[in-house]
């Protein structure tokens, strides 16, 4: 029954590729988003004991990202029906002005369908061997996503994706190798909840198995120095698959980061894997502190501030203690507003026809709603009061003052600040003024709702539950730190 | 463990070596196909004691989709994008033949430091870190989209000697699994190099440079 939830998208996925009505096409894509999202919110809620067996099983922390990756779909298909009516208008590509063609619609639902199966089955998997499939498989299906434009840029950036990422992972596949060498277990060395009772392990083989996995997972989560593709292959896709990109993605190779991290932190190795965490979250901080700085291309900023994010993630790790649960909480904070950031930026994209923040100016005029979400959702970012973001680095800086880590903090605080100063220009600038384009027809009250009705949700999502946190979300997050022992 | 597994564990070291002294594309890709071959080949005779129908399915497909369908599909990739057929170098052949060697030298101190030389992994931990690593030499030495997707099978080459000698058998499934990806793998790195010779009429992936900061 667990497996339904790989099953639906992946069945409905295959048949979308031969539907050639683009009605049905679209009803059938928004159907199993939202059966996705009831079966997850049932799983999440109502279901506490899921079934399930030693390969697929829910655990408090699959649950929570499970969720996550849920719902950020469902809102990426309510925006994606109106966003793809629109992009079949335009025949001009922005950047070239030559005349482009998009890949197919079909070839297009389908491919989001097959990703939401693929990211679902690393949520679910209990199995080493079944995570890396579905993280490799994940890669494969967003690859032709990004080259939907058809244009040289996406397709520079498809080629350092697909190329960068098959790489570390075929790295994480090592990683997964010397954890079956370093578990001198037998049977089926590869099943979490057998690797989690062991107890003779081969350290020193534990230890590579460690940094394997933390180069290949951490390339495809975009840690610093390994984050190359990232900025690439995030400002050339379409908005729809930033966000989703962005928002699931990453999350889903932090999860099978994570997931090594129990193993070793089951034996007394989590020292060992904090250093880690710790150093390359700080790094990737300071990196891309500098980089947002002088951003020409606010999607290419977005990409950066998701490095940063991942980073704060890292460092959250590399903590541990209480800070575990402050991670837990950005997670779900950053991915539901880097979504409705991206799925905004779309907006900003087809109305202004550029993706030059130079070139942008009085989108409070001209489109005000999306506008507003767009800075909202740069203060929810950023971390002001009533934000999910704001509990969460306060909780990270609180444990770093516990640990009377003097140097995170600084770097922390140090990279936090330059941030704010870098992102908030390009934010205002675009805002701000007198609107530079003009609006050749009005827009259609209806399609604006679409456009905007999920990222308001997602920005109300966030800051309300930094002013209050239902106990049942409390309870969910509580239990998924529990499961990395915060 | 016998000697003819020993045999083909040294002669797969030694592609390598010949891999990085090709100038020629269709010879290298021949070369890989041989390589990823002989790959399927040892994992028949590697566990010699038990001999499961798992170890052969897996065998088979690997000999075949590494042997024959890869190479195939390369080749079909070659003809239709109609490059040269030298390979462009950033690092030079005497530079690369002088950096392999280290290569293996260092493969050897690693294997020694983590296993005891006369346990029988320790030969095939060696061939699988030198494989690796020359893998990763390819795609970062080799300028041709074709030369890179290359460099990519024998990382995997690499990697999947090293499951051998552990004797790490899987599930079929899950080895099945991972064949599959590999398998799309290829294929959409093969489809998008179309893309790149019609989008640039190159395939040369160092003068991909529009997009930095």
């Amino acid at each position: 029954m667990l497996l339904s939830l790989v099953y639906l998208p992946l069945i409905a996925g295959i048949i979308i590729f031969f539907i050639t009505n683009s009605i049905v096409r679209r009803f059938l894509f928004i159907l199993m988003a939202i059966l996705h999202f009831m079966f997850t919110m049932y799983l999440t809620f109502f279901n506490k004991n899921a079934m399930g067996n030693n390969w697929f099983n829910l655990d408090p922390l699959g649950v929570l990202f499970l969720l996550i990756t849920s719902t950020l779909f469902l809102g990426c298909a309510i925006y994606g029906l109106v966003y793809l009516k629109n992009e079949g208008k335009t025949k001009l590509e922005w950047e070239e002005s030559l005349l482009f063609k998009n890949i197919p619609e079909a070839f297009f639902l389908g491919l989001l369908l097959l990703f939401l199966a693929t990211t679902t089955l690393v949520t679910i998997s209990r199995h080493f061997g079944i995570i890396w499939i579905a993280m490799e498989a994940t890669t494969l299906c967003t690859a032709p996503l990004i080259y939907f434009h058809r244009s040289s840029s996406s397709l520079e950036a498809t080629w350092k994706y697909l190329l960068i990422c098959s790489v570390g992972i075929a790295l994480a596949f090592l990683g997964n190798l010397f954890l079956a060498a370093a578990s001198s277990w037998g049977e089926e060395p590869f099943l979490i909840d057998n690797l989690l009772k062991c107890k003779n392990f081969n350290i020193p083989l534990l230890k590579i198995s460690f940094l394997f996995f933390f180069v290949g997972y951490g390339t495809k989560m975009g840690l610093f120095p390994m984050h190359t593709w990232l900025p690439d292959a995030h400002s050339e896709a379409p908005s729809i698959v930033s966000a989703l990109l962005s928002g699931t993605l990453l999350n889903c190779a932090f999860l099978s980061l994570l997931r090594s991290y129990q193993v070793l932190s089951a034996v007394n190795l989590a020292s060992f894997a904090q250093d880690i965490f710790l150093l390359f979250g700080l790094l990737s901080l300071l990196f891309t502190a500098f980089m947002l700085l002088n951003q020409k291309n606010y999607k290419r900023m977005l990409a950066y501030s998701s490095v940063e994010n991942m980073g704060i993630l890292s460092l959250g790790m590399g903590l541990g203690g209480n800070a575990i649960f402050a991670v837990m909480l950005h997670t779900a904070g950053h991915s539901l507003i880097k979504g409705a950031l991206f799925l905004t930026s779309g907006h900003f994209l087809s109305i202004y026809k550029t993706k030059l923040i130079n070139e942008i100016s009085g989108a409070l005029k001209l489109i005000p709603l999306s506008a507003i979400i767009w800075l909202f959702g740069f203060f929810a970012l950023i971390g002001t009061p009533p934000s999910l973001l704001f509990t969460s680095k306060l909780l990270l800086i609180k444990e770093a003052i516990l640990h009377h880590n003097i140097l995170t903090i600084c770097i922390f605080l140090f990279s936090l600040g330059l941030i704010f100063f870098g992102m908030a220009k390009v934010f205002f600038q675009m805002t701000q003024g007198k609107a530079n384009v003009v609006l050749l027809e009005k827009p259609k009250k209806l399609d604006t709702a679409f456009l905007t009705i999920s990222q308001l949700i997602f920005l109300f999502i966030v800051i309300f539950s930094g002013m209050y946190f239902a106990p049942v979300l409390e309870n969910l997050f509580i239990q998924a730190a529990k499961v990395l022992g915060g | 463990m016998n000697n003819f597994s020993y045999f083909l564990m040294i002669v797969i070291m030694l592609i390598n070596f010949i891999l990085i002294a090709s100038n020629n594309l269709r010879n290298c890709i021949k070369i890989v196909a041989f390589q990823g071959a002989l790959n399927g080949l040892l994992s028949l005779f590697f566990p010699g004691e038990n001999l499961t129908l798992t170890t052969i399915i897996i065998s088979t497909i690997t000999f075949l989709l590494k042997g024959l369908f890869f190479p195939m599909f390369l080749f079909y990739a070659l003809k239709k994008v109609a490059i040269g057929k030298e390979i462009k170098h950033l690092i030079g052949y005497k530079t690369s033949l002088l950096i392999s060697l280290l290569a293996l030298v260092l493969s050897f101190f690693l294997a020694y430091h983590l296993f005891a030389p006369s346990q029988i992994s320790f030969f095939i931990i060696t061939a699988s870190v030198f494989t690796t690593f020359i893998g990763l030499f390819i795609i970062i030495s080799r300028v041709k989209a074709i030369m890179q997707v290359l460099g990519y099978l024998v990382l995997e080459n690499g990697i999947a000697l090293f499951s051998f000698a552990f004797l790490i058998h899987q599930p079929l499934l899950v080895e099945i699994g991972i064949l599959l990806d590999v398998f799309v793998a290829v294929f959409v790195m093969g489809i998008t190099i179309f893309y790149i010779n019609k989008e640039f009429d190159h395939i040369n992936t160092h003068k991909l440079s529009q997009l930095k900061d």
